[in-house]
This record gives C-alpha cells, structure tokens and sequence, in this order.
C-alpha cells in the first residue's frame, strides 16, 4: 500500500512537471513570435534610416553639424537594439524547443543582458556627447535599459545555478 | 574522485552482465553506466541497497575510499 501510495505521488508530481515545461514552451513561442516581428523590424528599419542619412550626408542638403551626428548615431542605436532582439528571440527559441536549463539557453540570456548595458553605455554616452557638443535637447530615458540589463545577467546567473543542479540530478543514480 | 565504484569487479566475480544487474535493480542501464564508470555524483540508499541485494555483497564491496587521492587533491588545493 505505502509503495503504491509513493508510486503515486511519484506519477502525479511527472504529470505536474510536464504540465509546467509544456506551458513555459507555450509561452516562450508567444514571445518568441513577438521578438521576431521585432528583428524583422530592426532589419527593415536600419537601412530605412541608414538611406536617407546616407544620401542627405553625400549632397550635404543642408545638414547641420547635430543633425548629421544624429544620422549617424541612431542607425549604431538600433544594431545595438538588434542585437538585444536577436539575443532574446534565441534565448526564447530554446526555450520553446524544450532547453529549459541549457548551457547555450542561459549564454543567450546572459548575452541580451550584457548587450543591453552596452545599449545604455551606448545611449549615455551619445545623448552626453550631443547635448555637450552639438546642443541637442532630447532627453531620453537611461534607468530603463542598465536595470532591465543588468536584471537578465541576474536571470542567467540563477538559470546557471539551477543548471547545475539539474546536473546533479541527472548524475545522481 | 576519492570515492571509487568497484561494480565492474563484483560484476566480473559474480559473473553478471550490466544489463542484467540493471534490470534487477530496476534502474535504466545508462544510468547504471554512469556509477560503473564513475562519473555520478552522488547514489541513493535504495539504489545501493537494491545492487547489494541482488550482488549479495556489503556496500564497502562497490564502494571504496582512497585517501592517497584524496591527499594529493588536498595538498593540489593548498
């Protein structure tokens, strides 16, 4: 009787497990999606604005020296956007394929995180830089991007750790 | 490691093949791999009791300790 009761308990807790990991795919496919609507748009988008920098740049059709610093900063803005995107949707693919504590899934996550402190550092330094020398008076905001950054390098650390013990079970018989 | 599995030699004594000893135990045989070539990282009491049930053998049989190992890691660490 106490064999089939911890037989039991042992099938519902599987059942519980699967039921989890089915619903974090099934919700790692809808970011997924959302992220890939992303890149499409940062792809799209950065030679949408890199065209007309390029060709307002080679006539010289009355460009301002803050204008022309802003035509080629913002297309470098959005490669590093790009490149956070890019991070995320990989991270987020794994995750739908099933690679919950993967050492490639936790690399991706931890990689968004890095670039997306790069993408703040980036962001602080440009708007520093033209408010500085060429008065522009955009004031962005720069908390968001460092503490959502510096959050996923948090994520990954923990994700790693669980990682490890997942290891462990795996190796213990 | 300091702890070494000596299952592959109370296998060969009793004449008993992996997958045998796996079936008996009810434990999958790449997992029983996994302890025969010392690569687990840790082994369950109902496990060891299982294996030393159907081995009919003491789990100081499977298990042993080398202190010389164990030494040698220690004066590596310091």
């Amino acid at each position: 009787m106490n064999e089939r009761n911890k037989n039991e308990s042992f099938s519902i807790k599987l059942m519980k497990n699967i039921q989890n990991k089915a619903n974090i795919i099934r919700v790692s496919k809808i970011i997924r999606s959302f992220l890939f609507a992303g890149l499409i748009l940062w792809i799209v988008g950065i030679p949408a604005v890199l065209f007309p920098a390029a060709v307002s740049l080679w006539g010289r059709l009355g460009v301002t020296s803050g204008s022309r610093y802003l035509q080629c900063g913002l297309p470098l803005l959005m490669v590093f956007c790009l490149i956070v995107n890019l991070k995320l949707f990989r991270f987020f693919d794994r995750l739908k394929n099933g690679h919950l504590f993967d050492s490639q899934t936790v690399k991706n996550l931890d990689d968004a995180g890095r670039w997306w402190v790069a993408l703040w550092f980036f962001e602080i330094l440009f708007y520093a830089i033209g408010h500085k020398v060429f008065q522009m008076t955009n004031a962005p905001d720069f908390g968001g991007g460092l503490f959502a950054g510096l959050t996923l390098i948090f994520v990954a650390w923990l994700l790693k750790e669980a990682q490890e013990l997942q290891q462990e079970q795996e190796l213990t018989v | 490691m300091p702890i070494i599995v000596n299952l592959d030699v109370v296998l060969a004594q009793r004449k008993m093949r992996l997958n045998e000893l796996a079936e008996a135990v009810d434990i999958t045989p790449p997992n029983l791999s996994i302890l025969k070539t010392g690569k687990a990282k840790a082994i369950r009491f109902s496990t060891l009791e299982a294996i030393c049930e159907t081995l009919e053998c003491q789990p100081g049989e499977i298990l042993e300790f080398r202190p010389a190992t164990a030494k040698k890691k220690i004066a590596a660490l310091s």
